[in-house]
């Protein structure tokens, strides 16, 4: 009688043991996997495109800066200009 | 099984759940910093940003490039030393260039054909530019952007193109 309840708490032991191992084996393949994926997604696409300056948002467009200087030397056909140049990024 | 010969079962199998975390953490560790940073876009970005500080100084077209009332054919050879550029790609690629950068100028009234053209560095990269489809990572990356330079009374269009490869240290 002793020995079978023995037993039992010998099956009931290493259950739980069992149990624990496959919930630390679960937990680090789902480690592993978000860590890949993380891996995965390291693009570095690109800098900021705003500061802010005295609570003011100013947008940085270095080669749209260019546009903006040439209007100050000679701003003739601007509309046509500024149209040619949207007509690209739109 | 006694007291004794448990205790033992029970540090070996705590020796191996460690070692298994800390075999875990191990890989996660050289997976996660083995993968490349990805920087080919803003690289071509700034690529365009440098050709294009070279061309347009404060909205004024550069005098190596256009002087006396034409496009300067001498630009087109000084074009690394005038932008300070060096397209050398190193011995990783065999000394294959891995850049390219392409310049159109048009006048106001007619932007279909181009007054001056310029193409420095691989030409072969260019056709990865037509493929958009983000599935192609491995392709090169394409920057285009235009704009306006004034000299003088002459306004010009400008369209420029910049190309980076690179793949192999970008992605893996």
């Amino acid at each position: 009688m002793l020995n079978k309840f023995r037993k039992r708490a010998q099956v009931g032991d290493t259950l739980t043991w069992f149990v624990a191992t496959l919930i630390i084996v679960i937990l680090l393949i789902v480690f592993v996997y978000v860590a890949s994926a993380l891996a995965g997604t390291k693009k570095v696409v690109k800098y900021a495109s705003s500061i802010d300056f005295d609570d003011e948002k100013v947008e940085l467009n270095w080669i749209g800066n260019k546009t903006e200087f040439a209007f100050e030397i000679n701003f003739e056909n601007k509309n046509f200009i500024e149209a040619w140049i949207n007509e690209k990024e739109s | 099984m006694n007291k004794k010969g448990q205790d033992k079962m029970l540090s070996m199998y705590w020796f191996a759940i460690i070692f298994l975390v800390a075999a875990a953490i191990v890989y996660m560790v050289v997976d996660f910093y083995s993968h490349p940073y990805n920087v080919r876009e803003l690289e071509t970005e700034l690529l365009a940003n440098q050709v294009a500080d070279c061309i347009s100084r404060g909205g004024k077209l550069n005098t190596e490039v256009f002087s006396k009332g034409k496009f300067n054919e001498e630009f087109e050879n000084n074009f690394f030393e005038v932008c300070n550029l060096n397209f050398d790609s190193g011995p990783q690629w065999n000394e294959e260039i891995q850049y390219y950068v392409e310049l159109d100028f048009f006048d106001v009234g007619d932007v279909f054909n181009s007054l001056f053209n310029l193409k420095k560095g691989n030409l072969n990269l260019v056709t990865s530019c037509e493929i958009k489809d983000e599935d192609y990572e491995k392709l090169a990356k394409c920057f285009t952007k235009r704009f306006y330079v004034a000299s003088g009374d002459r306004q010009f269009l400008v369209e420029l193109k910049s190309v980076v490869r690179k793949t192999e240290k970008n992605v893996k």
